[in-house]
């Protein structure tokens, strides 16, 4: 249809409406419209009523739009954010979208669950570890566990949902010395961890048994080789996703550990993730703003955003980012100590 | 697994080497391949790592950076890497080189962890230290060059005059007040030790308060012996090392020249003989000596005193660059400020020092 055709019909509408409505004015009309009032009073009141009662931040308590698949080049919306942490490192999502998980860089250095309302429902940290002692940085959920790399600690600590420490993966080498930094896992049930370690910055996958199933890379600046190797993601066809800060792109790997190709040029990559619809989410620190690609086929850039700034939908060196299966994105805004809650 | 990816990397070394060397021939340059880190200096003719940090046409701080620019966001910038391991050992935020030691020193303290040892330059946050010599500790740190911005004085910034100057007041200070993101800061270009401006063309003002703009002449050497980034307070500390040069330049007296570049008159020449430490000043009218190189050779006059090597005070020898977490009781935390004022007092009045208290004098004078 083109646009002659539409203003025709618009009309045409206008036409009918006009004939139709002025017979029936009168008692009807009348009805209707205080019917609808009525609709719109109590609506208020239940909302009033709940907000009362959960004190929850106002946007969440509208009904979440449903995700829209159809318009994968449409930017997601801020809606609010999640407050009362100290330099929010790193997000996650629990697999039901219930529970979201953050680390703090500064302050108490815990690991802070929030409820999907923005309500915080508990804290935790290593066993015996002082918030001096530990630096929880990337996270990850994994059916009823959670995932937590420590730069300080050198370590990948597990817990159950809940916070209950279930141990440390032990280093693929069974030598001490690896330095786990980003954390995710693929469809297949691997875990993904990105090593730091001093001299060997490398991609680790590790099977549902937890024996190294693959190591990739090395220490520079080559294709397939990394500086500082940050967030990690894989999608539907196990491709993996690697954030190579320092050297400013994403590189993607297939399955077998070979280098497909490589994302850039960004300023600080770091947190990354996969959405529902397959789209990549990669947050460049320095830029203040979080880039989204298409990984079907052509790994076009769809769109990016937040700027760097101090309000709402602003960022100030963002670092984490999760998404869930609501249309929901969560991005951690370290310097503004919150975490932002985006939505479709 | 790993063998096929080996192989492949050799395959890669071989093309990238003879790519690097075709384009050495071909541009004929290469940047100053000196002893500076990550991201900073050491660039090539088609470097990649200006955009680590600047955007061409979309920046949003001064200097194309791609970050805002005040003191705050610039401090900030420089933690993006530099706190918690993300894009840097050396998080200055927390006084810690966040490492696992692959390698055990002979002369390690038990009591300092094998990984993540202490900064040399402390934390401005958070930092790791030894203040009362029990042992190393994590502490909050009470006192530290303030990176975070605000309007503050340089204390002692001036030439010796007899008015009363107590130093250039409204400096907002950050991290490239005293280093150059670029590296090769020095004279020619040449490197400097971690990265600190120097006598080169490529420096930025030392800082600007709208009435003066002093620019750094001081160059501080790269001594690779130096280079490591941890201390160990006790074996490796800087109450032991003063006076020991290190190749051919003594750093510590090198950095002494190097602060006094902000603090002019904190710069003082050790006095022929005691008790002459008049200074001409109208305010700092008394000062402890601070620079050996005025001085002849100590053994000359005290050869059971000072033996080879022994200390002489530089600023590094009581003050660490960066932050503190010492404490100050009675009498240390009630000092007065240059000028007179009394706050921030307390723990606050921590002065950048080694040590709790004015445990640094008793290192050397053990009253
Ligand atoms: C580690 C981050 C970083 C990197 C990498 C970097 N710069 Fe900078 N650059 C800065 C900062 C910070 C400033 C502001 C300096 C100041 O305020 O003193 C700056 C300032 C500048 C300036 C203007 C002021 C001056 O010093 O003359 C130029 C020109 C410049 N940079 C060019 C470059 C080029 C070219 C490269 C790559 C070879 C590069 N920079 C790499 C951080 C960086
Ligand atoms: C007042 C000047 C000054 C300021 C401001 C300053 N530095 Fe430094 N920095 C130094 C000096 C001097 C050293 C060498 C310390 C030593 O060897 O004892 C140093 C050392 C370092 C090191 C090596 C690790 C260490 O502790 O020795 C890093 C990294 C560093 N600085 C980064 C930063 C960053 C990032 C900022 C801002 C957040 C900053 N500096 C602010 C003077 C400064
Ligand atoms: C670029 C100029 C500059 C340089 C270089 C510099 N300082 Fe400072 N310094 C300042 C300023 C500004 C202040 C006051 C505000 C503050 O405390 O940060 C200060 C404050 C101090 C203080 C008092 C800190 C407090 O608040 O308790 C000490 C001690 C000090 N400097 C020592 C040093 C030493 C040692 C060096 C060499 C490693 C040095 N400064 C190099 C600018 C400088
Ligand atoms: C993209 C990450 C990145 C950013 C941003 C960054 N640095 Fe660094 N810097 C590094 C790395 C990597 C090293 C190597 C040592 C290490 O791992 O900590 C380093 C080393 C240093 C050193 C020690 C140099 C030496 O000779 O030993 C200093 C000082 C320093 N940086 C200061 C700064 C300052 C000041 C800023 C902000 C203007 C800054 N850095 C921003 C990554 C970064
Ligand atoms: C010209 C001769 C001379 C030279 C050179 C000299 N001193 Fe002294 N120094 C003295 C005299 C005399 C005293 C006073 C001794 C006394 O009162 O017991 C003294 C006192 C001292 C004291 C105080 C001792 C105490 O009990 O607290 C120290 C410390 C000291 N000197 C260190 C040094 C150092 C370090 C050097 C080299 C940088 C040096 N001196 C060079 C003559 C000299
Ligand atoms: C012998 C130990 C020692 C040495 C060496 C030393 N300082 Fe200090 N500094 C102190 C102490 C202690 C304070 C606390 C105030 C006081 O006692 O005067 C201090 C305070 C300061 C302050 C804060 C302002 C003030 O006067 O309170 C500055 C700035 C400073 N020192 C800079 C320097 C510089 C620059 C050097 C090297 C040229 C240096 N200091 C060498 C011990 C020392
Ligand atoms: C690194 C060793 C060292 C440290 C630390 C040190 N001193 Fe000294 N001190 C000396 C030397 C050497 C001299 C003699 C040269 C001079 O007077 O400058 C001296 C001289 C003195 C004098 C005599 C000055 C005069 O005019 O005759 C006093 C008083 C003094 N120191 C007090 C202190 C105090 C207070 C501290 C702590 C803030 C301190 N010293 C820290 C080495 C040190």
């Amino acid at each position: 249809m083109d646009d002659r055709e539409l203003v025709a019909e618009a009309r045409q509408f206008q036409e009918n409406w006009k004939d139709e409505a002025r017979p029936r004015q009168g008692t009807r009309w009348r009805i209707a419209i205080l019917s609808v009032l009525l609709l719109l009073l109590l609506a208020t009141a239940a909302t009033a009523v709940r907000y009362l009662v959960t004190r929850a931040p106002m946007q969440t308590l509208l009904p979440a739009p449903r995700p829209l698949l159809a318009g994968l080049s449409i930017p997601p919306r801020y809606q609010f954010s999640l407050y009362g942490v100290r330099g929010p490192l790193g997000v996650a999502v629990s697999p039901d979208n219930s529970r979201v998980y953050v680390t703090e860089g500064a302050g108490a250095r815990q690991i802070v669950v929030f409820d999907r309302l923005g309500m915080e429902v508990g804290r935790f940290a290593p066993p015996g570890s002082q918030p001096g002692g530990r630096f929880p940085a990337y996270i990850a959920a994994n059916g009823d566990k959670v995932y937590v790399t420590d730069t300080l600690r050198h370590s990948l600590d597990m817990y159950s949902a809940d916070g209950e420490y279930l141990g440390a993966a032990l280093p693929p080498d069974g030598a001490p010395g690896w330095s786990p930094l980003g954390i995710g896992f693929d469809r297949a049930g691997n875990t993904l961890v990105t090593d730091a370690a001093q001299g060997s910055h490398r991609l680790l996958v590790f099977d549902a048994l937890g024996r190294v199933a693959l190591g990739v890379g090395g220490e520079g600046v080559q294709p397939g080789q990394f500086s500082f190797p940050n967030g990690v993601a894989a999608d539907a066809k196990r491709r993996v996703y690697v954030a190579d800060g320092n050297n400013g792109r994403v590189q993607v790997f297939d399955d077998s550990g070979r280098l497909v190709s490589s994302i850039g040029r960004l300023g600080l990559p770091r947190g990354l993730a996969v959405d529902f619809a397959e789209r990549l989410y990669v947050v460049d620190a320095t830029n203040h703003t979080v880039v989204v690609y298409d990984v079907n086929e052509s790994r076009m850039r769809l769109f990016s955003f937040g700027s760097h700034g101090f309000d709402d939908g602003q960022f100030n060196y963002p670092n984490g980012v999760a998404t869930d299966a609501t249309g929901r994105v969560y991005v951690a805004d370290r310097e503004n100590h919150r975490v932002q809650v985006w939505i479709y | 697994m790993f063998g096929s990816v080996l192989r492949k990397r050799k395959r890669g070394v071989r093309l990238f080497l003879v790519g690097a060397a075709v384009l050495l021939l071909s541009l004929g340059l290469v940047g100053n391949a000196l002893a500076d880190n990550g991201v900073h200096g050491s660039y090539t003719a088609t470097t990649d790592k200006c955009a680590a940090c600047h955007r061409t046409h979309t920046a949003q701080g001064v200097s194309l950076l791609k970050a805002a620019a005040t003191a705050t966001d610039k401090s900030a910038f420089c933690y993006s890497c530099h706190s918690g391991g993300f894009g840097a050992y050396t998080d200055v935020r927390n006084g810690l080189f966040l490492i696992t030691a692959t390698v055990a020193l002979s002369d390690e303290n038990t009591s300092v962890p094998a990984s993540n040892r202490p900064l040399r330059g402390g934390g401005f946050e958070n930092v790791r230290m030894n203040p009362d010599l029990s042992g190393s500790t994590t502490l909050t740190t009470t006192s530290s060059h303030m990176v975070g911005g605000g309007s503050n004085t340089v204390w002692g910034f001036g030439s010796i005059t007899s008015t009363v100057n107590v130093g250039a007041a409204n400096v907002a200070l950050t991290c490239t007040n005293c280093h150059n993101p670029h590296g090769g800061a020095g004279a020619n270009q040449t490197a400097t030790y971690r990265i600190l401006k120097g006598g080169g063309a490529d420096n930025t003002p030392l800082f600007s308060n709208g009435t003066v703009t002093p620019t750094a002449s001081v160059d501080v050497p790269d001594e690779s012996a130096a280079k490591a980034y941890y201390i160990d307070n006790a074996s490796d500390s800087y109450f032991a090392q003063h006076g020991a040069s290190v190749g051919s330049t003594n750093v510590y007296a090198a950095m002494t020249g190097w602060c006094a570049q902000c603090h002019t008159r904190y710069m003082a020449p050790m006095p022929l003989s005691p008790g002459s430490t008049a200074s001409g000043d109208a305010v700092f009218r008394f000062r402890h000596g601070t620079n050996k190189s005025d001085i002849l050779d100590c053994s000359s006059c005290h050869y059971d005193l000072h033996a080879v090597g022994s200390p002489y005070p530089g600023c590094m020898t009581c003050h660490v660059a960066h932050g503190t977490g010492v404490r100050m009781q009675t009498y240390s935390g009630a000092v007065s400020w240059p000028g007179g004022g009394t706050v921030p007092n307390g723990n606050a009045r921590g002065a950048l020092l080694r040590l709790d208290n004015r445990g640094v004098c008793q290192q050397c004078h053990n009253k």
